[in-house]
């Protein structure tokens, strides 16, 4: 079933020097319950594409779908607060909230109360394989690998069925890149969400069920 | 290569450029008018001291003032009294001089004009006497011995006068006397030799050359004569430029120069010294500088001291300088025993006259008057100085201004651009060209700006400051009508010249000097951050756990400012010492303007009549209608005026003889005694003019008032009564009098309080007369009076004051009805009371006038009242030529000293205010924009832009809300006023609306591209 659905969808940054076409007519289709790898050169228009399905901007043309509503007829807020939820391969967790902290965050704008965010929060970390002891620290003294899996317990935490990660692994090494997919493979399968990796590691591309080559602004 | 990739990087940020173009060109601008102003308000002053000199002279108002031959004791105490080295310590006293004259005499110079004691006084031989049918003789001056006309052969009337001379016919006589003008004819009224009363005033001789006219007294009194009536006026000066009769320009060099400080052998004479003496600059001259005795001036030997000057100036010619020389200070030492009032004079520094002459007069003796003299300097500087201080303010709140400008444009176009530090130190290009790819196009923008802001200031510079001249003058020149802050002349104010071009060029240097500076700081910070470094980066972490207090934005908020660490206490920090700033100021202007109040409410201004040189206000004639209409302009809570006649006690009066020297011997003997005074106010004797208000002991149950009393009978109706009964005056017609008398008045007479002793006096009535108007008449009128009050005498003579109602009714002045209106007519016939008190009104002349403003708040509605009704002021003839001086000299300074801090606090206030503003908006720019990655993360997880908001705008306001409270509350405990929380609430207003708009911009950027952003 899909959950979100490209259609036609083009872009072009304007900044005060130039005007760039990235995207130049996207179509793509995707489903719950699989996990989709898209790979490319850089430049070719993947974080683009990511950044529009993650509700940051609307497309310049064409239109994007989430369960056959057009996002430009959604608030992009709520779209982003209920629909999706992204990983970033630099992690963007605030720095002066704790482990838990960052994670209840998102569960608190959706209106769940602090206490009852602070257990589930507990249990997210628990799944990505954190101990107790990491809830109380802060972003800064984690290693890449847990603050990533910190950023994955976020988007958890989010509950929502799209999930999009940009170079999720990007920043890791190679054991922590492995336990990462370990999870991302897990909630797309075993949680029904839809999961879009960004990537250049073909390996990690590789263990997803569907691989989407974007060049020149085009997907295939 | 680097430079131009530096200025086409920075110049292809087109808005960015030129917003800060224009910041910095305006606030360059601004300094280079505000420092362009303070450069010219400068040389301007500058100006003003090489054209101004102010002096002040120290005066001792005594009972002789203003005599300045008087040989008063208390005069010369006082003359002993002053400190003059501690005088010349007091800051602003440029040099500090007593009075050093003398007394010389020169063969060369005879005296024409000015004071000439023995005038009448001779010493000649007289032949052919032979006695006239009125007793007296007649016969010819054969031989002069000293007269002042020197003519020989010429007929003369002789009065025997006291003596026994019955001269016979045929021999000569040396004779000793002097001349009076009865009828046409000069008579010669031969009297004793002072000092030795019993010598005969004259001797028969054969001759000249008879021996026994060598050294007799005759040739030792003709000698007296000759030098008293001859004596020129030697002053010594080390700054004669600076004596009050250079100074306020009456006296001038036409020729030659002055002497220099402490040159020798030469002098300055006046132009009708000059004259007489028949002297050029070049000659020189030869005096003697002659000894007085001390109790009379013109009692003068000559001495030993023999001085040959050059003359090396002469003066205009006026012949109230006649006789009048100058030489250096070196050359003086003259002045004891002392004479005059003149104790001294000071020259003071212009700008700090106020202040050194309140100095100077807390170390002066009692009853010693200083007057400042200043061309006008203080009323030409006010203004300037505003306008320096102003110029200051702008200059500096324009730098702080700048300063924060060019902080934040530092911050952006090197500070933030550390990504391209990292790159191009990832590329391997060394320090150097780093420095110059970034500084190059911050260079080129702080360049152009300060330049254009420099060239553009320095060009509109003439125009602002003839604008802000015109401004400040409207401002702050004070109102000196009839004021004593304005005696004597004014000077024209010079003009200064242009600002020179270096002052645009260092404002506009320093600017860019400063914005290269703080790009170096910022480009070290970024290469500093942008560094590899060796081993694991320290991390900040704070110490805290998981919370799960409060709820929505407010519970990030807290969280965020409870862990900032420093970033969390800037604003805090900032806002405690912005807000006390500005919270001082605001406190001084409050205080100021209750201090203006405070001085309007407490000050009382006096006001009197004085001389129109503005020299003194005692002995002069004021119509009764002059003080009457001064009360009428309902303006003044109190008029005093008074009236004096000479009194002695009967039995103190010496016999004179009954003729006419014997009568005009007792008028001058009248003349010398203590005055009776009448008066209703006690502000209205000038013996308390120059000092404090007196300690008075009075007898139970009477007071000050009495003197305002109309109980009293006056002595005019008295005498008018008793006349028009034909009976002798005195009984019970004439009541006793209540008087002031000194203490030691009453010791010398033996009496307290409450005794009653009888004065004599003569008063004069006036009636109307068909010939001549007026016809006079004196009656020598015994009065009692009785002690009702003692004071510690000042002056030297006994004087006693009685009420007015003594002379006249004292509702003629401050009654409700007027005696006499605008337009009645004069009686020229007496027939009633009320006619006799209406010429009396109209006939009646006081010789003091003082009154006292019922309110500071008239002083302007009163100046004006007098202006319109022609009132003169102190050297400015009117349509009226009644003098006016208000004394408000010190209530001016202060008033206007604290007007123009109230003034400058309101033009600095906002000022400041903006500019504390411009820095609360830099502030909150900064951190806010600091945190746009954290702005990013929450609205990526799809906070909304107004929960976003929240966050941030709670978590600055309750960082800068606790900084303002603590300040508020601290300055609170210090200064109690609703100002200090107005501007607490100011600058916080101001501080998180610049919050809400960063917050607000940087919601404007798309979210792609914040989320692009490098940490």
């Amino acid at each position: 079933m899909a959950v979100l659905e490209l259609q036609n969808v083009k872009y072009t940054y304007k900044t005060q020097y130039q005007s760039v076409e990235v995207l130049k007519g996207v179509n793509q289709t995707f489903e719950a319950g699989k996990i989709y790898a898209v790979i490319g050169k850089s430049g070719s228009g993947k974080t683009t594409m990511l950044s529009l399905m993650a509700g940051l901007d609307l497309p310049t043309e064409g239109e994007i779908l989430c369960d056959d509503v057009p996002m430009s007829q959604m608030k992009l807020e709520q779209y982003r607060r209920e629909r999706v939820a992204v990983i970033y391969q630099s992690f963007r967790l605030f720095p002066l909230l704790t482990v838990a902290e960052n994670v209840m965050y998102p569960m608190e704008l959706r209106g769940i109360k602090p206490k009852e965010a602070r257990e589930k929060a507990a249990e997210l970390i628990s799944r990505v394989g954190l101990s107790d002891v990491m809830l109380n620290r802060f972003p800064g003294q984690l290693s890449g690998g847990e603050q990533q899996r910190v950023a994955i317990a976020r988007a958890m935490g989010m509950d929502t069925r799209i999930l999009l990660a940009d170079e999720p692994t990007g920043n890791l090494d190679e054991a922590n890149s492995k336990q990462v997919m370990d999870i991302l493979l897990d909630l797309a399968h075993s949680t029904d969400r839809c999961v879009i990796i960004v990537t250049h590691d073909l390996d990690l591309a590789s263990r997803t069920d569907c691989i989407l080559h974007m060049r020149d602004g085009v997907l295939s | 290569m680097h430079i131009k990739n530096g200025i086409l990087t920075t110049l292809r940020a087109k808005g960015r450029a030129v917003l800060f173009v224009l910041l910095i060109l305006i606030l360059t601008l601004t300094q280079t008018l505000g420092v362009g102003m303070w450069v010219y308000c400068s040389q301007l002053l500058e100006k003003f001291d090489e054209t101004y000199t102010t002096i002040v002279i120290s005066e001792y108002i005594g009972e002789d003032y203003p005599d300045m031959n008087a040989a008063d004791e208390d005069a010369r105490a006082a003359f002993s009294a002053i400190d003059g080295e501690s005088l010349s310590k007091v800051e602003g006293v440029a040099n500090w001089e007593f009075t050093d004259t003398a007394f010389a005499y020169s063969k060369d110079y005879t005296r024409a004009i000015g004071t000439i004691p023995y005038a009448e006084y001779g010493v000649f031989i007289a032949s052919g006497l032979f006695e006239s049918t009125t007793g007296d003789y007649s016969g010819f001056i054969n031989n002069v011995i000293y007269t002042k006309e020197n003519k020989e052969n010429v007929l003369v009337l002789i009065d025997k006068g006291e003596t026994d001379f019955a001269p016979e016919e045929g021999k000569k006589y040396l004779l000793h006397g002097f001349f009076i003008h009865v009828s046409s004819n000069r008579t010669f009224v031969l009297t004793g030799f002072s000092g030795n009363s019993n010598a005969a005033p004259w001797i028969e001789v054969s001759g000249l050359d008879d021996p026994a006219i060598q050294n007799s007294l005759f040739i030792e009194a003709a000698k007296h004569y000759a030098l008293a009536n001859n004596a020129a006026i030697v002053t010594a000066s080390n700054d004669i430029a600076s004596l009050e009769q250079f100074q306020q320009g009456t006296l001038y060099l036409e020729d030659g120069r002055l002497p220099l400080a402490d040159e020798k052998g030469v002098c300055v004479l006046s132009g009708s010294t000059a004259q007489r003496m028949k002297k050029n600059v070049g000659d020189e001259v030869e005096f003697n500088i002659l000894n007085s005795s001390a109790d009379n001036r013109y009692d003068l030997t000559e001495s030993d001291d023999n001085r040959v000057w050059k003359v090396v100036g002469v003066t205009n010619n006026l012949s109230d300088y006649e006789g009048y020389i100058w030489v250096s200070g070196s050359e003086g030492g003259f002045s004891s025993p002392f004479y005059g009032y003149t104790l001294g004079s000071a020259v003071l520094n212009n700008s700090m006259a106020p202040q050194a002459l309140s100095e100077m007069q807390a170390l002066m003796p009692d009853n010693v008057r200083l007057t400042l003299y200043d061309q006008g300097y203080s009323a030409a500087a006010r203004p300037i100085n505003a306008m320096k201080t102003t110029s200051s303010a702008v200059a500096t709140a324009s730098f702080c201004g700048a300063l924060a400008v060019l902080f934040l444009f530092a911050y952006m176009f090197v500070g933030r651009q550390r990504e391209t530090v990292q790159v191009l130190v990832s590329l391997g290009a060394p320090a150097k060209k780093i420095h110059i790819w970034l500084l190059s196009g911050a260079a080129l923008i702080a360049f152009i700006s300060s330049a254009a802001g420099a060239i553009i200031g320095h060009l509109s510079l003439g125009i602002v400051i003839k604008q802000a001249l015109a401004l400040a003058a409207s401002l702050y020149t004070m109102d000196i009508r009839y004021s004593n802050a304005s005696l004597g002349i004014v000077k024209e104010s010079p003009v200064a010249g242009s600002v020179p071009i270096w002052c645009s060029a260092a404002v506009g240097g320093a600017t860019l000097l400063a914005a290269l500076l703080l790009c170096v700081v910022f480009l070290r910070q970024a290469r500093k951050e942008s560094t590899p470094k060796r081993g694991k980066s320290s991390i900040r972490v704070p110490k805290d756990k998981t919370s799960t207090f409060g709820r929505g934005a407010a519970r990030f908020s807290l969280l965020s400012a409870k862990r900032g660490g420093k970033r969390s206490s800037v604003v805090p920090a900032a806002a405690l010492v912005l807000t006390i700033l500005i919270g001082i100021l605001a406190v001084g202007s409050t205080g100021w303007e209750d201090q203006l109040n405070d001085l309007y409410e407490n000050s009382t201004i006096q006001g009197q009549i004085v001389s129109l040189n503005g020299r003194y206000a005692t002995n002069l004639v004021v119509n009764t209608s002059t003080a009457r209409a001064l009360w009428k302009s309902g303006l003044l809570s109190d008029i005093g005026v008074s009236k004096s006649w000479n009194y002695w006690i009967s039995d103190e009066m010496p016999s004179f003889a009954n003729n006419e020297y014997g009568r005009e011997t007792k008028i001058n003997w009248i003349s010398e005694q203590p005055e009776l005074t009448a008066t209703n106010a006690i502000s209205a004797i000038p013996e308390f003019y120059y000092s404090d208000k007196p300690e008075i002991q009075w007898l139970e149950g009477w007071d000050e008032s009495f003197l305002a009393d109309d109980e009293f009978y006056s002595i005019l109706r008295t005498i008018i009564y008793s006349t028009s009964l034909s009976h002798y005056f005195g009984g019970d017609l004439t009541p006793t009098y209540p008087v002031l008398a000194s203490r030691s008045f009453m010791e010398n007479k033996s009496l307290e309080l409450g005794d009653e002793i009888i004065i004599c006096s003569y008063i004069a009535v006036s009636t109307p007369d068909y010939l001549s108007g007026i016809y006079t008449s004196e009656y020598e009128m015994e009065i009692p009076v009785k002690i009702v009050g003692s004071f510690q005498q000042i002056g030297q003579n006994a004087n006693l004051y009685v009420p007015l109602s003594f002379w006249c009714d004292p509702a003629w002045i401050t009654g409700d009805e007027d005696i006499l209106t605008h337009g009645d007519r004069v009686p020229t016939v007496i027939s009633d009371e009320e006619e006799r008190d209406k010429f009396n009104y109209h006939i009646t002349t006081f010789k003091t006038c003082r009154f006292t403003l019922s309110s500071t708040d008239n002083l302007e509605e009163f100046r004006s009242f007098l202006e319109t009704n022609g009132y003169s002021s102190v050297g400015n003839i009117n349509t009226n030529r009644t003098t006016i001086l208000l004394l408000d000299s010190t209530f001016q300074e202060a008033a206007d000293s604290l007007s123009r801090y109230i003034s400058f606090g309101k033009i600095l206030f906002p000022v400041l205010f903006a500019v504390v503003a411009l820095m609360g908006f830099v502030i909150s720019w900064l951190m806010v924009n600091s945190r746009r990655m954290e702005f990013a993360i929450l609205r990526g997880l799809g906070a909304s832009k107004w929960r976003v908001f929240k966050t941030f705008f709670f978590e600055q306001a309750a960082l800068c809300i606790s900084g303002s409270l603590i300040a508020a509350l601290g300055m609170t405990i210090l200064y109690p006023i609703p100002a200090v929380w107005l501007t607490a609430a100011g600058f916080t207003i101001c501080y998180l609306l610049g919050c809400a708009l960063s917050i607000l911009y940087v919601s404007r950027i798309k979210l792609m591209t914040l989320l692009s952003e490098r940490e």
